[in-house]
């Protein structure tokens, strides 16, 4: 079997690789002529301003970052927690880690004013910004996969994939703590400041990783023709349930305490009922397209059975973990900040309105290069090396997965 | 037998990024009695800088640095390797456009400046007089010094 | 004498009071510091001396004074640093005239909104490479040189006082250095400060009149701001965060 699953050189077809690559170098192309097109010009070509200060980009990366470090629990579960079947799936996972986050980095660095000081960002910290610690956290995970990558794959070194397995997998909560905590620690904005943040973007990444994984996986199966077994499959989705449940849940209980505070009854309206494309993409994107939908999908009668439907499903949370975001990061902003509680406030500095948001073509470009960045080092990596997940039955205990 | 080749390549990599050092490390002195195009300070008002041509060329670089921190962060604002001293004599106008020195060396030199991103490429606007004249404005405070021990 | 400056910016306007009271008559007992004390905040800094954490510049407006529909503020502020004037969403606007209105009472009140400079500023603590800064005497800034643009300080401030400059500029004020890509906001007019001048904006307020805005040296007993501070009831903008702004509001 092991012959003919790879994605390899001495086996997939060429033509179709150089495909991908070309795709992706024309996406990336486009992202490098707007970065130097926003460097040139200013910020002012795009649609972020002085109130909403992070656009497109932001979400674009900040949801590769979270998915990034989620997509490394396939790996967590094998290594740390000794389950076979998603050790055979390692590989992939760190792989994916690694590319997912690269795309988000460069996501956020392409978005900065002033690009060309990227240096400063590593030779200069503030410790007590988080944004500084994840700086630290996000370079320590680049350096942790990569080491865990090779104690994977290289035949002498396997004994010590357990200990850099945990390391990896501590560090990434950790760094997910961090990044969830960007917003968390954000004291005077309605929509964040809350502890909330650190553990539900952990349970976020959580879904938004294994969807990623499941995604990749499945094409990467569909590209060489192989099927994937049955109770590998119904045990992937049934994780992907119980990740998207656990999601829900914390974004209900975040609602649901702002709700309880009359201080942020303005700001649920707003962005539960009230405020336009927010609430629009929160029930309708976060909550229905990335969570019920692909619940409803995954527990269908026919779902163990079917890998497309379990792969639309992991596609749709996807697309829901964009809206999370974009609801979260942009919405938090397009809400004005209250200075002066029980006042209404004018000025012309915008004080007191909803702030409109309206992304550019540049700023989109910008963001997808952050996919873009991600897919080729994925591409490329496994079609040098031997990332594709391979199942050895003897050793896999598959027998509960019923539904 | 392939240890001692791939010794072989290495010890002639090494050989050529020495050998190209050297060369490197050469270069300013060889050129030196060549007829060399040099940058002109052509802007350049009074006799001479603040300190020697050799010192400023070599330091001019760290001295605009740590006064700049100094300015910037603590408010010292007495020090003489201040950017705008720099540009009472480096920097003219003509015609509305400004020109300075730092620009024509930094050109031949191929340094990119992004100074001027921020920074004016003009003297400041001279004041009146500087703090003797300028009123303390009468909400700033009213008490002199050592008027609190009577 | 630090322990006396301590207290003095952690104690609420109440206490403050009562320990400025206690606080003059002590002064004699450790009067050799206390020279220099009010030495520098009366005379301003020298040119070549730090900024001295024995001072914290503030400032304190008054809302009663503030006239609707005037601006000279903002306009002042837009002259001395090199401002558009302009008050698009990606212009810079340092300060700006605010309109509030009670919505349970229907009491309207005018007021110019800037950087507060917070004692425990949260734009300096999220600044991954600490180019927003607070002076040692409490004026809040930003490095320029060590800004990446990241805009995280904005997303920070409760104030909105930060702005991101959107476009390459040029014909800048040379004292007042700015330009595209940075995070920037009130700084007191640092530049005037440091030679011993109010801000622009409180000087065009007197100027036209209005004498809305006092700025000083809130450690310094006996300046103006600070016997305003000991005589009125006065305001923190978002005070329950904490933050100990520099900038005070009365009236409101």
């Amino acid at each position: 079997m092991a012959e003919n699953v790879c994605m390899n050189r001495s086996c997939a077809k060429s033509s179709e690789f150089w495909t991908l690559l070309v795709m992706g170098g024309l996406v990336l192309l486009g992202t490098l002529a707007a970065f130097f097109y926003i460097e040139h010009h200013g910020h002012i070509v795009t649609g972020m301003d002085n109130q909403v200060v992070w656009g497109l980009p932001h979400v674009f990366a900040i949801f590769l970052i979270v998915a990034a470090s989620g997509v490394l629990n396939v790996a967590s579960i094998g290594s740390v927690f000794g389950k076979k079947m998603y050790k055979a799936r390692a590989p992939l996972s760190g792989l994916l880690a690694i590319a997912m986050l690269a795309g988000g980095l460069g996501g956020v660095v392409l978005d900065l004013g002033r690009p060309d000081r990227l240096i400063v960002a590593m030779t200069h910290y503030n410790f007590k910004s988080i944004f500084a610690v994840n700086v630290l956290f996000y370079n320590g995970f680049f350096a942790i996969v990569g080491l865990y990558l090779i104690t994977l794959m290289t035949r002498n070194l396997k004994q010590y994939t357990h200990a850099v397995g945990l390391l990896a997998f501590l560090w990434r909560l950790a760094l997910t703590t961090a990044t969830g905590s960007i917003f968390g620690f954000l004291v005077a904005r309605a929509g964040y400041n809350s502890a909330l943040y650190a553990p539900m973007f952990i349970i976020y990444s959580f879904g938004y990783g294994l969807a990623a994984f499941i995604v990749v996986q499945s094409v990467m199966y569909k590209w060489n023709n192989i099927e994937i077994d049955e109770r590998i499959l119904c045990r992937l989705k049934n994780l992907l349930a119980v990740f998207i449940a656990a999601g829900l849940y914390f974004t209900a209980v975040l609602h649901l305490t702002n709700i309880y505070f009359a201080k942020q009854w303005d700001f649920e309206r707003f962005l539960l009922l009230e405020g336009g494309v927010y609430p629009l993409l929160f029930w309708g994107g976060q909550v229905f397209l990335g969570g019920v939908l692909p619940l409803l999908m995954i527990f269908s009668p026919g779902a163990r059975k079917s890998p497309p439907l379990v792969f639309l499903a992991a596609l749709l949370v996807l697309i829901g973990g964009h809206a999370q975001m974009y609801v979260t990061i942009i919405g938090g902003q397009a809400f004005p900040l209250n200075l002066f509680p029980g006042y209404a406030q004018s000025s012309s500095f915008f004080d007191g309105i909803v702030h409109a948001y309206t992304p550019s073509l540049w700023e989109i470009l910008l963001g997808v290069g952050g996919i873009a960045i991600a897919f080729l080092i994925t591409v490329i990596a496994v079609r040098v090396l031997k990332f594709m997940p391979e199942d050895d039955f003897k050793d896999i205990d598959l027998d509960a997965c019923k539904s | 037998m392939t240890g001692m080749a791939r010794l072989g390549h290495w010890l002639r990599l090494a050989a050529l990024l020495g050998a190209s050092a050297l060369l490197v490390a050469q270069t300013p002195n060889a050129a030196a009695g060549v007829n060399k195009p040099e940058p002109t300070i052509a802007q350049a008002k009074g006799d001479h800088c603040i300190r020697d041509d050799e010192f400023m060329m070599r330091h001019h670089p760290d001295l605009l640095k740590h006064q700049r921190d100094d300015t910037m962060h603590r408010g010292i604002r007495s020090g003489e390797f201040s950017l705008k001293r720099c540009m009472e004599c480096h920097s003219s106008n003509s015609n509305g456009v400004a020109k300075t020195d730092c620009d024509t060396c930094h050109a031949f030199a191929a340094v990119k400046l992004d100074c001027w991103d921020c920074h004016a490429k003009k003297p400041a606007k001279a004041k009146a007089v500087p703090a003797a004249a300028s009123q303390p404005s009468p909400m700033m405070t009213s008490v002199q010094p050592g008027g609190q021990m009577q | 004498m630090s322990e006396q400056n301590k207290q003095v910016h952690e104690t609420a306007n109440n206490d403050r009071r009562d320990f400025l009271k206690v606080g003059a008559g002590v002064a004699g007992l450790a009067l050799a510091p206390g020279v220099l004390f009010y030495g520098i905040s009366a005379e301003g800094k020298a040119p070549d001396a730090p900024a001295s954490a024995k001072v914290r510049w503030g400032m304190l407006i008054d809302t009663s004074k503030c006239a609707d529909g005037c601006d000279s503020c903002a306009t002042a502020c837009a002259t001395e640093n090199g401002l558009s004037g302009q008050t698009g969403p990606q212009d810079s606007q340092w300060i700006r005239k605010m309109h509030i209105k009670n919505l349970q009472t229907g009491a309207e009140h005018n007021l110019p909104m800037l950087c507060q400079h917070c004692e425990n500023p949260p734009c300096v603590d999220v600044c991954p490479t600490g180019a927003s800064m607070k002076r040692a005497d409490g004026i809040v800034l930003v490095d320029r040189h060590i800004c990446i643009g990241c805009r995280y300080c904005m997303m920070a401030c409760p104030y909105k006082a930060r702005s991101f400059v959107h476009e390459p500029l040029t014909d800048q004020n040379p004292e007042v250095p700015r330009g595209q890509g940075c995070v920037e906001s009130c700084t007191f007019c640092v530049q005037r400060v440091d030679r011993d001048e109010t801000p622009a904006c409180v000087e065009a307020c007197s100027k036209d009149g209005h004498m809305a805005m006092m700025f000083g040296d809130l450690r310094d007993p006996n300046s103006d701001i600070a016997r305003a501070l000991q005589s009125y009831a006065t305001t923190e903008v978002r005070a329950d965060l904490g933050l100990n702004t520099g900038v005070r509001y009365q009236g409101i």
